[in-house]
């Protein structure tokens, strides 16, 4: 008797479970996900389809609620069941299993909600570290991580080309002035900022083969003035006027990204003393 | 004879009520021991204090820590006091504020889940869920960015991460007003665990019948059985059955 009743006593112990850790099974949460998706797919199920018909047919019955209340909990459309479970619980107030059904789904659109919760704090804890390091520490990777949340961020834009300016990067560092100058087409330091990267890029490309052909050629005819940044042209006598030069060296000194654009393909072009000026050999 | 007798029950009568763990008091609800776990008791946190308690005190920690790291102008003590708050707010072991957070809104979910939950703990439980994410987030935040004080070599770049650490921290403990109306903790979004604290104390206001601060027997030997249903283990065992701990 005394063996029995300690075996009850031991059998009974190990079906226990301690309420201090809730036990999450992984196979239970990834059922859970698989439905989640299939609810957020659209698409109901035959089982829903079928349910749902038959709740039309009997509006007023509450077994045909309770089975589409089922089978949108089996999809995962947590919410969903909710309702037609509330609507039901207005008609049956004192319905024990509709109280208890009602009660358990409750539950799994609050597990649903958390879950999805604790996802995005993650992510915005990460967009937050990343915005931080980009706009305070001129950190050009956490910029470019943020701005695969946030494309057109005026504020990240700007601090990734200044980050990319101090890093020497201002081919990158133009890419991002000019999508920020899309954005803010009126903002003069803007303007600047793009200005600058695109002169710092024009100085930095290696003389291609045909510029440099160009140049022997037209060296002739007018002076070489469009290989040199802006700035270098503005502190320099102006020069003199000529017809014969393709692009005015004067009008390098107006703007840098007038610089740029004397250096941009189309007006780079391979003269010969044969060919008119604008016209390619 | 029956003078023994009657001396007989009335022993019995007096030891009953204290045999296998029982206690005089009358049995709280479900729902309200769960409720108890988040704000008054629960066997495995190390004070055995409640998991809101228990994040509450993980919280100043942090912020003390942050505290020296600010005051500090020496790198390596920096790091030092930074892990020490990162340790506070996100170790899993120790319950950090992050766990003890996330514990809080297990039990009050539990809570609405038991057979007698009222329609008010039903309700609350989802809100409080959402309503607690912003402290999760902070603490997210200061586990990323003490990774980066960690790995600073420059004391200008640990300095500038202290003070957005000392920020959250102070955030977590008292909320902020990132939406600039003037009040602290004015929405959802700006909640630290002081708000989280009173929107659950205005829970248990409402309920009816009264929530009434649980007895330790009954927050420490809640148990849940295979089949979902939660009951008292009259064995007394504190929770900590050999085998599930």
């Amino acid at each position: 008797m005394n063996v029995r009743l300690a075996a009850a006593v031991c059998v009974s112990a190990a079906l226990m479970m301690p309420c201090g850790r809730p036990i999450h099974a992984q196979a239970d949460l990834h059922a859970r996900a698989i439905a989640r998706a299939s609810c957020q797919s659209g698409k109901h199920s035959d089982a829903v389809v079928d349910a749902q018909s038959a709740m039309n047919r009997n509006p007023d019955d509450l077994g045909p609620r309770m089975r589409l209340a089922d089978a949108l909990v089996d999809q995962g459309c947590y919410q969903e069941a909710v309702e037609i479970l509330e609507t039901a619980s207005e008609n049956f107030p004192r319905n024990a299993e509709l109280t208890g059904k009602l009660r358990d789904v409750r539950s799994l659109v609050t597990e649903q909600t958390y879950i999805e919760g604790l996802t995005q704090a993650a992510e915005g804890a990460k967009l937050a570290r990343n915005q931080l390091r980009c706009t305070k520490l001129g950190d050009a990777a956490a910029c470019e991580d943020a701005l695969r949340s946030k494309p057109d961020d005026v504020q990240l834009l700007l601090a990734k080309g200044d980050a990319l300016m101090q890093a020497n990067r201002p081919a990158e560092a133009e890419t991002a002035y000019r999508h920020l100058a899309q954005l803010k087409p009126g903002d003069e330091s803007v303007r600047t900022k793009l200005a600058n990267a695109e002169v710092l890029v024009a100085k930095n490309q290696p003389p291609a083969p045909a510029r440099v052909a160009a140049a022997n050629t037209v060296s002739l005819r007018a002076p070489k003035v469009a290989k040199k940044p802006a700035v270098v042209a503005a502190n320099r006598p102006p020069a003199p006027v000529s017809s014969a030069q393709p692009n005015g060296g004067q009008h390098l000194t107006a703007t840098p990204t007038a610089a740029l654009a004397a250096l941009s393909p189309p007006e780079t072009r391979t003269y010969s003393n044969d060919a008119p000026p604008g016209q390619t050999n | 004879m029956r003078k023994k007798q009657l001396l007989a029950v009335l022993a019995i009568a007096w030891v009953v009520p204290f045999t296998g763990g029982c206690v005089s008091r009358r049995a709280p609800t479900v729902a309200h021991v769960h409720i108890g776990h988040a704000i008054t008791g629960v066997h495995v946190t190390p004070n055995k204090e409640g998991y809101m308690s228990s994040a509450e005190r993980r919280a100043k920690e942090t912020a003390d820590y942050v505290s020296k790291a600010t005051a500090s102008h020496d790198l390596a003590e920096i790091k030092d006091n930074i892990a020490l708050a990162s340790r506070a707010t996100n170790d899993e072991n120790t319950f950090g504020v992050k766990e003890s957070v996330v514990m809080a809104v297990n039990h009050i979910t539990f809570a609405a889940t038991s057979d007698d939950a009222t329609l008010n703990v039903q309700k609350a439980a989802p809100i409080f869920a959402s309503d607690s994410a912003r402290v999760v987030e902070r603490c997210d935040l200061i586990g990323l960015l003490s990774k980066d004080v960690a790995a600073s070599t420059s004391g200008k770049e640990a300095s500038l991460l202290v003070g957005e650490i000392a920020k959250l921290a102070q955030a977590n403990l008292n909320g902020d007003d990132s939406n600039g109306d003037g009040v602290v903790g004015s929405a959802p979004s700006e909640y630290g665990l002081l708000q989280l604290r009173r929107e659950l104390e205005e829970v248990i206001a409402r309920e009816k019948p009264p929530y009434v601060t649980v007895d330790q027997w009954y927050l420490f030997n809640l148990v849940r059985l295979p089949n979902g249903k939660w009951v008292f283990d009259k064995f007394g065992r504190g929770g900590n059955i050999e085998g599930y701990k």
